[in-house]
């Protein structure tokens, strides 16, 4: 008797606990995704300091920047405003050079678009050369085979040294 | 020793200048008295050496003698900066670097101009050029960056002291190791400007040019990697290369001048591409000085904060003149530079060159253009951005890819056609074997259907295995041939088939160490860091480490006062090393440094870094990297390295068939050509 009691109290106590547990676990799993997203934002934004280095690797001694700004990051990840509005808001504050890369669109685009146009173009420019090198005629002079000797010998011979592998 | 110093220099000036105008009158006007005028100015050349030698040792004997009353010691010395920093003071601010650059150039102009006899009209040429090039950084020397200034005040008792970043062993061994890559590209530039002045009949100066680029090449490569290996080891964010501009700067006449060493073979071989050679040889010397640009002119901004200043207006216009003479000279004599051959097949070494030098020259744009980018947000739309490392990271991994790619096929690819056997017979066994490599990394846990990241390290990996295998392959293949004929052993055929073409077979070796590097990069994507407020005896668990907080202590010296934890660093159970990360205070520049402590293996690097104290709480914080591979980076360097030294030695002399009246060949069993060729 006393020991079902014990039980069954202690089974309505666990069942209480459970909403609590639930709310803690899920705390502590938007903790780690808060965390995850300062980790992922702070790589994207440089510290401003003149160090030239990304906000989160920033170990820039006495930096007067970096400590206030990763403040600021976890401030604004907490209060659950959007990766977007995290960035601009540091574009608003720091000017746009807090931002590790250029954004893709407008004329900062291009700074994404020229180095594969120039892959593009070069390898179109190659196959270019390949073809119209192919097609150049290669002058033959008509003449009677003789035997070759000598000095003649030994520069085709060294010709065929310079263009084969084996 | 001020006054001798500035006087010195004055005199390397006079000398320079006459070498310049008398070598180039002599050139230009066709007088029986033009050799002799010719042989003074390279007479005056020589000398002009002797006078800046002496300019540099006066610089060196006045920081061992701490004569703070020059402006340039007091800046960059002080009392107790150990002796090997005094000795690199030489090269550790502008004015003094720039000294160091002059004394290195008037070098390579005295060698050159000792050598003349192997074609003295050439030469000549080549001697006017590098004059030229000297009279420029003397102007500087002379009125615009004078290491011999002196205070005007009173002499203060101590110097301000070396740059803390500076004060690293590398330090005495990274700068002139770069600065001897950047000079020495001025020496094919010399031959090339000077070869296409005076329409150089025949291949020869490409000869001459190649063995100078090599050394300088080999020069620039260990300059470049010591950087890296500097920041890495100094700097203590965890990596080896930021993209920083003044790092770009030194990346890109090391592209350009790769994609020469390459592209000179079809010029040798085959009489192709003397246009585009001649390009590449300006775009590395044009791309040096535009580093040198960068780096003084503080137009881009910079962790090289150290090194900017005003000078920057001088390079600017130099570098307009530069490109204006070799742009006249081009166009005046362009007709020279006609192909002589045709290309025969897409499947050809011809081809593999072209593609090789189009993704070398990609490389050196993206990251031009990325350095740049900044600096046209700025004219273009009114404000400045950021182009940090994962832009070049998106942007020059496909392209680096390639290259390793072409890496392992182009060597094995015949010079006008490449037979699809020939193809099947070489590529078979090392293909199947970078496919092994990959299957194994996958089933070792890398998911390249994970992250992008992983991807490219998967294939790195191949193709980095493809590289290693073709290289011995290749290496097998030929010692089997020569050790069939002459019943040595494989390692003995092996060394035979190297000394029989020693270029060829050396820049297989520099290709394997490529190979090694991209295994030290591949690591990347799997780095992993920890950071925690340690208080002793607390742990910081990282990968299969466990680093536990011994203990803080303070040391001092005359030069700084330094913190230093001391961490054990503990593998399950076993302790296997114990780490000393410190944070130091330099005395005489009051400036503040970390230096981290690496424990480095094969597999993996342990990188901790004492980031000082919070300052709320007063806990000392450790931060811990653990980058994997990153040592395969430094060894890949030595393989690179041993590979150039062992391309420049000269090859066995070439073996000879004779031949009968009858005209049928009697080859000798020993006579086996393998090894031909490039």
């Amino acid at each position: 008797m006393l020991f079902s009691f014990v039980r069954r109290n202690f089974r309505d106590r666990r069942l209480h606990l459970i909403p609590t547990v639930l709310v803690g676990v899920l705390l502590l799993l938007g903790a780690g995704d808060d965390s995850a997203r300062v980790d992922r934002i702070g790589h994207q934004l440089m510290c401003v300091c003149g160090c030239n280095q990304v906000l989160l690797e920033c170990n820039h001694v006495g930096c007067s920047y970096s400590t206030r700004m990763r403040d600021e990051l976890t401030a604004a990840v907490t209060r659950g405003d959007s990766d977007n509005n995290v960035l601009q808001w540091f574009i608003q504050t720091y000017g746009t050079t807090v931002l590790t890369v250029p954004t893709d669109h407008g004329f900062n685009r291009i700074a994404w678009i020229m180095p594969y146009l120039a892959l593009v173009l070069g390898i179109g420019l190659v196959v270019f050369i390949v073809a119209v090198w192919k097609k150049r005629p290669l002058v033959v002079h008509a003449s009677v085979p003789t035997a070759v000797r000598g000095v003649e010998l030994d520069r085709f011979r060294d010709q065929a040294r310079r263009e084969t592998q084996l | 020793m001020a006054e001798l110093g500035s006087f010195v220099l004055l005199l390397a000036l006079a000398l320079s200048a006459y070498s310049f105008l008398a070598g180039l009158v002599a050139l230009i006007r066709k007088r029986p008295d033009s050799e002799r005028l010719s042989e003074t100015a390279r007479r005056a050349g020589i000398a002009s050496f002797g006078a800046v030698f002496v300019g540099a040792v006066v610089l060196v004997t006045s920081a061992f003698r701490n004569d703070f009353s020059i402006s340039y010691i007091l800046h960059h010395s002080n009392r107790d900066l150990p002796l090997p920093y005094k000795f690199a003071t030489l090269w550790s601010g502008q004015e003094g670097s720039l000294l160091f650059w002059s004394l290195l150039l008037s070098g390579y102009g005295l060698v050159l101009r000792l050598r003349h006899k192997t074609d003295v009209r050439l030469f000549a040429h080549a001697s006017v050029v590098i004059a030229a090039v000297q009279v420029f950084f003397l102007l500087l020397l002379n009125f615009a960056a004078k290491p011999f200034a002196v205070i005007q005040t009173t002499v203060p008792p101590d110097g301000n002291g070396l740059n803390p970043l500076l004060q690293y062993p590398e330090m005495v061994i990274h700068p002139p190791m770069l600065y001897l890559g950047y000079v020495g590209f001025t020496v094919p530039f010399a031959f090339a400007l000077g070869a296409l002045a005076m329409k150089y009949p025949g291949e020869k100066w490409i000869h001459i040019t190649r063995r100078w680029t090599m050394v300088t090449w080999g020069f620039l490569t260990c300059g470049v990697f010591l950087g890296a290996h500097w920041a890495y080891s100094v700097l203590g964010w965890g990596g080896y290369w930021g993209w920083d501009p003044v790092e770009n700067a030194s990346l890109m006449p090391w592209l350009v001048g790769t994609a020469f060493l390459h592209s000179v073979m079809m010029q040798e071989k085959r009489g192709m591409l003397k246009t585009w050679n001649m390009w590449l040889v300006f775009g590395t010397f044009w791309l040096a000085i535009l580093g040198t640009f960068l780096t003084r002119s503080g137009i881009i901004s910079s962790v090289h904060a150290f090194a900017q200043s005003s000078i920057g207006d001088w390079f600017f216009w130099f570098l307009i003149v530069t490109l204006a003479t070799f742009t006249f000279f081009f166009i005046k004599n362009r007709s020279h530079l006609r192909s002589e051959h045709k290309l025969e097949s897409l499947i050809s070494r011809e081809s593999s060159f072209l593609f090789n030098n189009l993704l070398f020259v990609l490389a050196c744009f993206t990251v031009l253009w990325g350095t740049w980018f900044p600096k046209i947000s700025e004219l273009a739309q009114g404000k400045k951005v950021t182009v940090g490392a994962a832009f070049y990271n998106k942007v020059t991994i496909p392209v680096a890819l390639l290259l390793l790619l072409l890496t392992a096929v182009g060597p094995l690819l015949a010079w006008r056609k490449t037979s699809f056997e020939s193809l099947r017979r070489n590529f078979l066994w090392p293909s199947l074997g970078a496919l092994a490599v990959g299957i194994a990394l996958v089933a070792l846990g890398v998911k390249p259907w994970n992250d992008v990241s992983y991807f490219y390290a998967l294939v790195a990996a191949m193709l980095a295995a493809l590289v290693a295998f073709t290289v011995i392959s290749e290496f097998i293949r030929g010692g089997r041939v020569i050790s069939g004929h002459t019943g040595e052993n494989l390692a003995a055929s092996m060394v035979r088939l190297w000394h029989r073409n020693t270029r060829r077979y050396g820049g297989y070796i520099v290709h394997f160490g490529v190979a090694l590097v991209f295994i030290g990069i591949l690591g990347t994507p799997f780095n992993r860091e920890a950071e925690k407020e340690m208080a002793f005896g607390d742990k910081l668990a990282l990968g299969p480490y466990t680093l536990l907080c011994r203990s803080y202590t303070q040391e001092e010296n005359a030069n700084y006062g330094t913190d230093l934890a001391i961490i054990q660093i503990f593998k399950g159970d076993k302790q296997v090393d114990t780490l000393y990360p410190e944070s130091r205070f330099y005395t005489a520049s009051q400036q503040q440094q970390h230096v981290p402590a690496i424990r480095s293996t094969l597999k993996e690097d342990l990188y901790v870094v004492y980031e000082g104290q919070n300052q709320d709480t007063g806990r000392p914080i450790i931060k811990a990297h653990l980058n994997p591979m990153v040592s395969w980076i430094w060894i890949g360097l030595i393989v690179m390295v041993f590979g150039t030294i062992l391309s420049l030695v000269p090859n066995a002399a070439p073996m000879r068939a004779t031949v009968r009246d009858n005209s049928e060949a009697r080859v000798p069993a020993h006579a086996a050509p393998v090894g031909a060729g490039d």
